[in-house]
């Protein structure tokens, strides 16, 4: 009975913390969740006003086709993270895989908004530089105008002295009386002076304006030698990208080389994917997954070189002849390759920079036909990948 | 029955290459080899007076490069990796922003001056 009305009393707590949970839904969102959607939504609205910005399409076009692809990219991880779990449909994700999902929607968003962005920004300087010309143009059509309309006013000015001045020795010759005489004569004195002082003026004025005119060209010469060194530069900057790529490519076969002298003792073959060293069944038990003695040698020569190259990652694949069943093989060439990670991590090399796979007969490398092909195709091939390449983009299709 | 087992075997495969991967990038360092590039991305914007005419951005991929060193330091190499991608972009961003605004800035001081002049032809005597 006393127990009854507990469970009872429990069923209605339970019943309110539900309610509660669910009133406060919003705030129960994972909150990596909410930045990646917060990220997505500013990146549609940053790219949809690039898009619909006409200048970027005609001088950017190439940065909005990249926040394009990001964007697009960012929405595809999106649809995933909300689709069933292809792997077990029943459960969906877990936490921890969603978060990397939201994490990464969150950085692609947030690399789609600062692409549009910056697609924007280049063609704004663009049109703004053009503009720049144009208003600098139109600065020195305006400032001429002024500077006619001054040396008019100059002119206008001058003609009314010169003409006081005319009018002041017709009066002279009218003259009657001599105070009169000499007081006509003095305003002519005075005349003139005024006269050639504005004469002195308007000189100075012109020689003033030839000045401006000459700076004017000056600085147009300026900017059209600044707009040549800039060419120059952007040319020389090329140019020595070019050098710095050509200069790691060396580099790169340099190291490789070096790699290749360091691993020749165990016969590696430098291919596309990396190195790869073929450990043949003469290594294994027969039948077995288990490396023999003479292997061991081998293993530490690989882990040494693992340890030396942090940013090489392993991939390790175990194949077989064709001789018994499938289930058998595809078993075996797993265990072999297992083996050869497990004695790598034996040999303290972290377990997460080896993948083992097995592919069974899938893959020969010479005709199951004969006793000495078979052999050949049983092999485990152990591939020293390229600096920073993740083994399961090397995974076979 | 016997494609079932191959199909199993490479679901488990895929799934096994997925943990793989997710703790791979985890712990191997791949980023610090892309601190150098950034830094000179971030340089660059700074060389266009990004300090001046683009702040926001260019101090937006400076602590990001602080904070994916921190990352790294701490092993966090996913972290690291998302904030260097991030940063990149700040540092694209401010680097194109920069000259834009500079030049925004420009324009707007010779429309001024060219106002100035107009004004001044205004008040000036007609001339006859």
């Amino acid at each position: 009975m006393n127990f009854s009305r507990f469970s009872s009393q429990l069923k209605a707590a339970v019943l309110a913390i539900t309610v509660g949970a669910v009133l406060a839904g919003c705030a129960a969102v994972d909150p990596s969740e909410q930045i990646a959607k917060d990220r997505l939504e500013q990146a549609r609205t940053a790219y949809a006003q690039a898009k619909a910005n006409p200048i970027v399409e005609s001088y950017s076009l190439k940065t909005l086709l990249g926040a394009e692809k990001t964007l697009l990219t960012a929405e595809q991880v999106r649809t995933k993270a909300y689709s069933p779990n292809p792997s077990d449909p029943s459960k969906g994700y877990t936490s921890w895989e969603k978060n990397l999902f939201f994490n990464d929607i969150s950085r692609l968003a947030y690399m789609a908004e600062r692409k549009s962005q910056t697609s924007v920004a280049l063609a704004e300087g663009v049109v703004t530089r053009n503009e720049i010309v144009k208003l600098g143009k139109e600065k020195a059509e305006v400032q001429l105008l002024k500077s006619q309309m001054e040396r008019k006013l100059l002119q206008q000015d001058l003609d009314a002295k010169a003409s006081a001045l005319e009018r002041a020795k017709q009066q002279l010759a009218s003259a009657t009386s001599e105070a009169e005489r000499a007081r006509i004569l003095a305003d002519i004195q005075a005349k003139e002076a005024a006269l050639a002082n504005a004469q002195a003026d308007a000189k100075t004025r012109d020689a003033e304006m030839a000045r401006a005119e000459a700076e004017s060209q000056a600085r147009d010469a300026e900017i059209a030698r600044a707009e040549a060194a800039d060419q120059a530069r952007e040319a020389e900057r090329a140019r020595a990208e070019a050098e710095s790529q050509a200069r790691e490519a060396e580099k790169a076969r340099a190291e490789l080389a070096l790699l290749m002298k360091e691993l020749s003792e165990l016969q590696g073959q430098l291919t596309d994917r990396g190195i790869v060293l073929t450990i043949g069944d003469v290594l294994f038990a027969f039948d077995k997954a288990d490396l023999n003695a003479s292997a061991q040698n081998s293993m530490d020569k690989i882990a040494e070189f693992l340890r030396k190259k942090q940013n090489r990652n392993l991939l390790v694949e175990g194949h077989t002849d064709s001789v018994g069943s499938d289930e058998y093989n595809q078993g075996l060439s797993e265990q072999r390759a297992a083996s050869v990670k497990s004695a790598l991590v034996k040999r303290g090399i972290a377990g997460e920079r080896i993948v083992a796979i097995g592919y069974s007969k899938k893959y020969p490398l010479a005709s199951n036909d004969t006793a000495a092909g078979r052999q050949q195709n049983r092999r485990v091939e152990a591939i020293i990948l390229n600096e920073g390449v993740k083994p399961e983009s090397q995974f076979r299709k | 029955m016997k494609r079932n087992m191959v199909s199993r075997y490479v679901v488990t495969g895929l799934a096994a290459i997925g943990v793989g991967m997710a703790i791979g990038c985890a712990t191997t360092d791949t980023v610090s080899s892309r601190f150098p590039q950034l830094q000179e991305n971030i340089n660059a914007a700074k060389t266009a007076d990004a300090e001046v005419y683009a702040p926001t951005p260019l101090k937006s991929a400076e602590a990001k490069l602080e904070a994916a060193k921190s990352a790294v330091a701490a092993k966090d190499m996913v972290t690291a990796n998302k904030l260097v991608d991030e940063a990149m972009v700040d540092a694209d961003y401010a680097r194109a922003m920069a000259p834009t605004e500079k030049a925004k800035n420009a324009a707007m001081k010779l429309r001024e001056a060219i106002q100035v002049v107009r004004d001044e032809i205004k008040k000036m005597p007609a001339v006859k």
